[in-house]
């Protein structure tokens, strides 16, 4: 089997099994009971939220976990936004947002916020146009880090001092398919509110986590106890949270050295793909060549002739797993947005494919990709 | 186009004699407390003292000056050429910066002029930019008696100086120049405030806890670390030892076997033996600690008085008589009061009786207390109290150090 679809989720480390299942046979007292048993797993969990911390490099910030980074993501801007509502406040995000950003800003609109969706026609948002949509009314501003489907990346630096010079607006970001694999070109702690997720860079699924400014005030998504400060009670998973931690300590690290790998792997399928007459490469000219536009971990692909679903039936017949939009889409049978942005083409759009490379592949494995493909556009 | 960040020094400049000793002091602290911004560097004129950002961002450096005892005020100072046109549009972009929250601000210039060869005076060039500003920023106000805010320039040779902002520092003393105390702390509101202002004062602060497990949670001690980690960053050299008493055995015969009411009057004489004992094996030369008159029975004066009669050192109450919501407002400006309204019993309230006395008698008490070997017991718990250093940005956690050595072991491969 090969699995070209790292970017829908990975499989988690065996240490991150190994972790998981000690805490569940030891350390499975609930958290906020007050005897010594539970009061050590209360520890473990501050001890994995500094260990998340160091690993990052934050400080002064506060994490709540949550179910992934959907929650995450709802919980950061309808909590951060709502308590503005009827206020007449603006609030900007991108075209090409996952479906639990996007969703949530189109959610809003209709509750009343003026919005702007930033085009994203070379795949990144364009900072002139972020720089005229600010007003003094802007309370957020939601950019991705990485796209998840194009691969395209932010320059969350750039963003993150225009946004701050010119507007009082916090900033949020999902880093979902950046973090542990693209470095970073700015500082996570210039970030207001930030989501990560695990179960993407080898950790378990189930758990995302939002990290936010210490001193800033949510709405919570839901009531409950008093767990997590209020903002999202329900009891903790201790096990979940400290394999997270050790998923992300282990993978942040090597972050460089997986990317020139994957780069590699990436570049050799690029320089194939592009002979190929009977796809599109979804990048926009300009950047094909330039690192630090694109991740490497993520390609789209369009077929001009062959529909999407049965392409990747095709490939997965020949055992090799590939993805076709994004996952968290796939009852929806819409166009891909992020595709549409770039390309604005609704056959693209439809007819896309998503390869996501991991350090896992290697470039044999590539090559069988690459006899299938042209296979199917001998067809 | 941010350069330097200018420091006023507090009190200390009344005191002619120790001065030298004093700013030596801050520096010190401040250099250490700075050490991780390896760009900076810093320099010592009279009564002031620069810090050079040499490109390092200014605001991380607000924070950790803002914690510095001994520190009366400071500005973050931006920097351009000398000549009328340069300092038109720095002196523009502070005053917007100024502008930015409240636009009805009003302002006035206070120029000084180093470079006597600059072609106008410091009343031109007061004038000059105050027209400009004016003609360039609509509605902008000026009001030369109660300004807002008031933007300085120094023309010198070497480059103009200008500022609007000026931080208030901590003020007090330089931290640890007044000697050492020991502060006893409950994990409740007010002894924590009162080791802050202790800091802030000018003298270094050990801690010292009663915990009387398992009446009282290790959560309990956990929260007293937690409190204190919260004003480790004031101190001089970033870190407080921590002393953790185990009280059990006293306080369980102390409610065996002495009369209820006095309970708490012996319960408090025993922990200021204690502490005085301590206090004086580290070098402490007094003891501090939250009480303030009236808040509860132990803290009458009657109250005070009997218990105090254990001991011969000075005791310092920063909070004798502030107000509760005077100390509630402190601990909400150093964050220390969500940690101290947790939960938890301590060994000041997991045994209190029903009717404490707010008059103990001195002799009735002494009667009372000899009913116990209390001697013995407070040498006991002297070796084995448990000693634990916190420092600034490393997190103490007192049950996963309190494991054996296979689980904690255990604990670190989770990790």
């Amino acid at each position: 089997m090969i699995y070209l679809d790292w970017t829908a989720t990975s499989k988690p480390l065996k240490e991150v099994v190994e972790v998981y299942n000690k805490m569940n046979e030891e350390y499975w007292y609930n958290p906020s009971s007050m005897y010594k048993n539970a009061a050590i797993v209360k520890s473990l969990i501050d001890r994995a939220s500094q260990s998340i911390f160091a690993t990052l490099g934050l400080h002064d910030k506060s994490i709540y976990y949550t179910s992934g980074a959907t929650e995450a993501n709802n919980m950061a801007i309808q909590g951060f936004v709502m308590p503005y509502k009827n206020q007449n406040k603006h609030i900007i995000t991108t075209e090409i947002e996952h479906a639990s950003v996007y969703n949530v800003f189109e959610f809003l609109e209709k509750e009343g916020f003026r919005v702007t969706y930033l085009k994203c026609e070379n795949g990144m948002i364009d900072l002139d146009e972020l720089e005229k949509a600010l007003t003094k009314d802007t309370i957020l501003v939601s950019i991705m880090w990485v796209n998840n489907i194009i691969g395209s990346i932010n320059p969350m630096k750039k963003i993150i001092d225009l946004v701050k010079a010119k507007s009082h607006a916090k900033i949020h970001s999902d880093l979902v398919q950046g973090i542990c694999k693209i470095q970073p070109d700015f500082d996570f702690n210039d970030l207001d509110l930030m989501t990560i997720t695990f179960h993407k860079i080898e950790g378990l699924k189930g758990i995302g986590a939002l990290i936010i400014n210490k001193n800033l005030q949510l709405n919570p998504l839901f009531y409950g106890g008093h767990q997590q400060n209020q903002l999202r009670p329900g009891t903790n998973d201790a096990s979940l949270i400290v394999a997270s931690a050790k998923a992300i300590r282990i993978n942040f690290a090597k972050t460089i050295i997986h990317y020139q790998y994957v780069q590699k792997l990436y570049h050799y399928l690029v320089e194939k793909l592009a002979k190929f007459s009977f796809i599109d490469i979804n990048k926009k000219g300009d950047y094909d060549l330039l690192d630090g536009y694109y991740s490497p971990y993520v390609l789209s692909i369009s077929f001009k002739n062959i529909k999407a679903e049965t392409a990747m039936h095709f490939l997965e017949e020949n055992d090799i797993l590939v993805g076709i939009g994004s996952a968290c889409n796939e009852k929806t049978k819409m166009v891909d947005r992020s595709v549409y942005a770039l390309t604005k083409s609704e056959t693209k759009a439809y007819h896309m494919i998503r390869i996501s490379l991991g350090y896992h592949n290697t470039i044999q494995e590539l090559d069988y990709f690459i006899e299938k493909l042209q296979e199917l556009g001998n067809k | 186009m941010e350069d330097h960040i200018l420091i006023r020094y507090g009190e200390l400049s009344l005191k002619k004699s120790n001065r030298k000793q004093f700013t030596q002091r801050i520096q010190n602290h401040i250099k250490r407390a700075l050490k991780v911004f390896s760009k900076l560097s810093f320099e010592s004129r009279g009564m002031r003292f620069y810090i050079m950002l040499n490109d390092e961002d200014s605001k991380p450096i607000i924070d950790i000056l803002q914690k510095i005892p001994g520190i009366y005020s400071f500005s973050v100072v931006s920097r351009c050429a000398s000549n009328m046109d340069d300092i038109y549009f720095l002196a523009k972009k502070l005053v917007l910066n100024e502008l930015k929250d409240d636009k009805n601000k009003t302002f006035k210039i206070e120029t000084n002029r180093g470079d006597k060869s600059f072609p106008y005076t410091s009343i031109e060039i007061t004038k000059m930019v105050g027209s400009y500003l004016f003609k360039n920023i609509e509605g902008l106000k000026a009001d030369v008696h109660h300004p807002n805010f008031t933007l300085y320039l120094d023309v010198r040779h070497e480059g103009s100086f200008l500022f609007t902002k000026t931080f208030i520092g901590m003020g007090g003393f330089p931290a640890g120049s007044l000697g050492k105390t020991l502060l006893m702390i409950s994990g409740g509101i007010d002894s924590v405030v009162a080791g802050y202002l202790t800091i802030k004062k000018g003298m270094s602060v050990d801690a010292i806890h009663f915990a009387a497990p398992p009446y009282t949670s290790p959560l309990a001690v956990q929260k007293v670390i937690d409190l204190l980690e919260t004003i480790t960053p004031y101190t001089e050299y970033q870190d407080i030892n921590l002393y953790v008493v185990p009280f059990t055995e006293i306080q369980k015969s102390i409610y065996e076997y002495t009369q209820s009411d006095y309970c708490i009057t012996i319960m408090r004489r025993m922990m200021y033996r204690i502490s005085e004992q301590i206090a004086k094996r580290i070098g402490a030369l007094a003891l501090v600690n939250g009480e303030n008159v009236g808040q509860v029975a132990s803290q009458t004066l009657e109250s005070i008085q009997t218990i105090e009669q254990v001991t011969s050192m000075p005791v310092i109450r920063p909070l004798a008589i502030f107000d509760k919501q005077d100390i509630v407002n402190i601990a909400m400006r150093i964050k220390t009061y969500d940690i101290s309204i947790l939960p938890y019993e301590d060994c000041c309230t997991v045994f209190v009786p029903k009717h404490p006395q707010i008059k103990p008698n001195l002799n009735y008490t002494i009667v009372e207390e000899n009913k116990i070997d209390y001697k013995r017991m407070i040498e006991k718990a002297i070796a084995d109290t448990e000693r634990i250093v916190l420092r600034v940005n490393k997190h103490y956690d007192y049950l996963l150090n309190n494991q054996d050595k296979n689980k904690k072991q255990e604990i670190e491969e989770l990790f």
